[in-house]
């Protein structure tokens, strides 16, 4: 990770991992037993939260905030694109693939895995565009949080998703086409 | 920073003022300016904003589905999660100091509760729970951010939003103004409001926004179910409410998802301005909210709204977003024209009168005054809801509106034919302006050449990063610079000189409504040979015409005063500005056009590719009997045969146009100078000589003013100007055939 040069944290990204999947588990079931069935998992809320147990409510410095947010916008994905694979694999068994794709981008179902798709390449090529997508559509971080963790200011932050949102679309619509002939 | 930081800051950057650009020529230009010199990073730039443009709808769905995989992923957790009871709040709960009283009804985004304030004060208030699903601490945050701009608002017709919280199940809340009423809409059609009464209404709430704007406040979710109606002494009143909570809601950026709430699929998009829907701009300014009080006036005119709200809550998100980006808008009256005659009936009844009546009187005015506010581009639509509600109040009283291209007559009447006094203060603003201009250009210039291409571009940057703020202020000035207007046209001299005094304008960018004043002050200084000051006048009038549409621009007049302004001061940049619009006009297609076109182009010598350029404008100009003006449109075809030495033709339209009875005689000393040339470089110089003098003697016993069979008419200051600038031109061809005109 980039920017996890003066981690303090102990726990390196391969042990945070498991911790913030359990985590992540443990508050959704949490909230859903308790709350409304209308309430929808919002990536933010689930991972601010994450965050004050794992730290038990201490003051942290950014370094490790952003740590923290890597491992864990990584965790979110991974457990995104799992899924996402899941049903695209169960819906491939009725829908030939070459149908789902003239459905085009309206009917597509596979945004999900897409992007992750390209986010590898991205993370080859732009590792910062990259990072900047992983916080913010895996994590669903919004501009300021960003800006606080990598240490630009909020309109950098903003422009830098722009361009990575760009960049990361030439490469969706070019595996797509790919895909398609 | 290091070098490749900038590198990529300044990228960045470009794409976010190239994203900005709604205009593709504007955007073109732009990208040539910034990457002229590197032709692949231009292509790729234009790549990026291509893909960034079609992405929207894309990540818009993803971030859907994201959201929808997530929850999944959750709920298997908890297999019993589905049994579980919904905890919405209760009538009698307690938040905080509020107790609910009743259960209103369920609005945008939650529900909404009458309830009781116990303290500081015991008063009814209206509650509205948002449904969970957003951040509430960021957004209570938020809130507090954003109360005190709310705090500013005062107004009869705004209902306040007074406090927020959060339930005990984390779901954010809004305490508003208790406001009894039906929406807009449902109370007019209840109540048979006329045509008339509705735009009355409109206007007032029109000033409810105006109000808000002139805080710094923009709505950003105007539509009928947010703008309630009561009967107050039996006239309706108006009140806006949620204002704000838009973007509390919904932030710039993350919450733009606003359209995919499902709830809000319903009725919201037929109202959001297109850069709302887009997200390709940056920033939703006040000009969004006026695209939804056009969408709205449309509404209460012809009962439905432009796209078909049913069928656009059946369309998925980028399926809408086209349509709402791109679906051509049809005319109000037209749209009432095609309903079935049942329908169209109904809706006739509900406003009182019969069907023809109803199309007859949305025709015209308010077809105009519609589509004006409701623009794609926001640059073509009124700036500021004060002009917006000026029009439909000039409607109301019959006047001519702006939405219609009025004539530089009215304007020139309204205006110049002000005392000395008014007229001096709109000098010294002129000055004002244009000294503040000419220093920022010449300062601007300067520091460009002296700086590097990066750090230009880093300029560019920063000056993005303070758009919205600039964009705030430019229309508080606009609508101030218009005020200044207004206020010299009443002859209130005293109070247009202390607000101008008040708001510096030296900074204003050159708009639509700013061009009726540089226009018109031009158009006064021109007339009292003040040249340095009409100039400046004429060059920020060019620069503020790119953003008006072709066809107004080639009808109107402001072609002649700029380019024979430049011309007649012997300006270097007229060539220059010759160029420029002929790229930009050409084709003229209507004849009114291409006399305008031709006059202005072929004025001064033009080159054999200028004149090729012109050829279509020759067709469309047809023969000169049949035009509007025979006589402008034969001095038009005479200069450009006189500018392609084909003296015979020349010398013959000329001849047609000199016989014509009712040419001013402004015309007919143009015509005589046309025909001292041809005549001189065919080596006559005695009829030369003679044609000369006859225009000399014209403009001589003319001074400024102007005649047609010695009947006096109001007189064109460009008019003698051109007619100056051509005895001059034809006395050199005179002495250079030997003719001395001395």
């Amino acid at each position: 990770m980039a920017m996890s040069g003066k981690t303090v944290s102990p726990l390196t990204t391969e042990e945070i991992l498991p911790v913030v999947y359990e985590e992540l588990r443990r508050i959704a079931t949490d909230r859903l037993r308790h709350e409304s069935r209308q309430f929808t998992l919002q990536p933010t809320a689930l991972v601010h939260e994450a965050w004050l147990r794992l730290s038990g409510g201490q003051k942290v410095t950014w370094e490790n905030r952003a740590h923290f947010f890597g491992a864990a916008a990584q965790a979110m994905r991974r457990i995104l694109v799992d899924r996402a694979r899941e049903k695209s694999a169960a819906k491939r068994q009725v829908i030939a693939p070459e149908e789902a794709l003239d459905a085009g981008f309206p009917g597509g179902n596979d945004h999900v895995l897409l992007i992750h798709e390209c986010l590898i390449q991205l993370e080859q090529s732009d590792p910062i565009s990259a990072r900047i997508v992983l916080l913010k559509f895996y994590a669903g971080l919004g501009n300021r949080e960003i800006a606080d963790l990598v240490g630009r200011s909020v309109r950098s932050v903003e422009r830098q998703w722009m361009f990575a949102r760009a960049k990361l679309f030439q490469m969706i619509q070019a595996e797509r086409s790919n895909s398609s002939s | 920073m290091k070098d490749d930081e900038l590198g990529r800051e300044v990228q960045n950057a470009i794409l976010e003022v190239a994203l900005s650009m709604d205009e593709p020529e504007l955007l073109d230009h732009f990208l040539r300016q910034a990457l002229g010199d590197h032709p692949e990073a231009m292509e790729e730039m234009r790549g990026l904003v291509e893909a960034s443009r079609r992405s929207m709808g894309f990540f818009l769905e993803a971030a859907d589905q994201r959201r929808d995989l997530a929850a999944e992923c959750c709920a298997e957790q908890e297999p019993f999660s589905t049994l579980s009871v919904t905890t919405d709040e209760q009538v009698g709960e307690v938040l905080g100091d509020y107790c609910l009283v009743a259960r209103l009804g369920e609005g945008s985004g939650g529900v909404i509760y009458e309830a009781e304030q116990g303290q500081p004060i015991q008063r009814r208030v209206a509650v509205k729970i948002l449904r969970a699903g957003m951040d509430t601490e960021l957004m209570i945050a938020r809130f507090e951010s954003e109360r005190q701009a709310l705090a500013l608002m005062d107004h009869p017709h705004i209902s306040r939003v007074l406090d927020a919280g959060a339930t005990p199940a984390g779901r954010p809340y809004f305490v508003m103004e208790l406001v009894e009423g039906e929406k807009i809409t449902l109370y007019c059609d209840r109540h048979q409001l006329g045509l008339v009464e509705r735009l009355q209404l409109f206007v007032e709430v029109c000033r409810a926004i105006e109000h808000a704007h002139q805080k710094g406040i923009i709505h950003r979710d105007i539509k009928p179910s947010n703008i309630l109606v009561a009967t107050h002494e039996g006239r309706p009143v108006p009140k806006v409410i949620d204002f704000g909570i838009a973007k509390m809601v919904h932030p710039l950026g993350e919450g733009r998802k606003v359209i995919t709430f499902h709830d809000e699929l319903f009725g919201t998009p037929a109202y959001m301005s297109p850069e709302q829907i887009d997200l390709a701009g940056l920033d939703v300014d006040t000009r969004s909210d006026i695209y939804s009080l056009g969408i709205l006036l449309h509404e209460l005119l012809t009962g439905v709204t432009p796209l078909d709200e049913d069928e656009m809550a059946n369309l998925g998100v980028s399926a809408l977003r086209d349509r709402v980006l791109n679906a051509a808008m049809q005319l109000p009256s037209r749209r009432c024209a095609m309903m079935p005659p049942d329908r169209a009936t109904e809706m006739a009844r509900v406003r009182g009168c019969d069907v023809r009546a109803w199309i007859a009187a949305v025709a015209g005015d308010l077809d105009g005054i519609v589509m004006k506010a409701t623009e794609r581009s926001r640059h073509h639509r009124y700036q500021t809801v004060d002009a917006l509600a000026v029009d439909i109040g000039r409607h109301l009283q019959d006047l001519p509106v702006s939405a219609r291209a009025p004539s530089r007559a009215y304007l020139l009447g309204k205006f110049v034919r002000r005392n000395r006094a008014a007229c001096a203060v709109a000098a010294g603003v002129a000055g004002l302006l244009i000294t503040g201009l000419v220093t920022t250009t010449t300062l601007y210039k300067r520091e460009r050449r002296a700086l590097d291409e990066q750090s230009r571009l880093r300029m560019e940057a920063q000056a993005a990063r303070k758009e919205e703020e600039r964009l705030r202020w430019q229309a508080d000035a606009r609508s101030n610079l218009a005020r200044v207007a207004f206020l010299l046209n009443q002859n209130r001299v005293e109070e247009a000189d202390e607000l101008r005094q008040r708001y510096p304008i030296t900074a204003i960018e050159p708009s639509l409504e700013a061009a009726a004043v540089f226009r018109a002050l031009g158009d006064w200084n021109a007339s009292h040979d003040r040249w340095d000051q009409a100039l400046e006048c004429f060059r920020l009038l060019i620069q503020a015409n790119r953003l008006e549409q072709s066809t107004r621009i080639l009808e109107g007049s402001d072609l002649m005063a700029c380019g024979i302004a430049l011309l007649y001061r012997h300006q270097p940049d007229f060539p220059e500005f010759r160029e420029e619009i002929l790229d930009r006009y050409l084709p003229a297609t209507t004849q009114v056009g291409a006399e305008h076109l031709l006059k202005v182009c072929c004025a001064a010598p033009a080159g054999p590719e200028m004149l090729a350029r012109l050829e279509t404008s020759v067709e469309s100009l047809g023969d000169p009997a049949d035009a509007v003006f025979p006589g402008w449109a034969a001095l038009s075809l005479g200069l450009y045969h006189l500018r392609g030495d084909d003296l015979n033709a020349a010398s013959r339209v000329a001849w047609e146009g000199l016989a014509l009875k009712d040419a001013k005689s402004s015309c007919t000393a143009a015509l005589h100078c046309v025909l001292a040339m041809t005549e001189a470089r065919r080596e006559r110089s005695k009829i030369a000589r003679s044609h000369w003098e006859e225009a000399r003697k014209l403009a001589q016993d003319c001074g400024k003013d102007d005649f047609i069979e010695g009947e006096p008419i109001e007189a064109v200051w460009f008019d003698w100007a051109l007619v100056a600038y051509l005895l001059d031109e034809a006395s050199h061809t005179l002495e250079r055939v030997g003719a001395s005109t001395k």
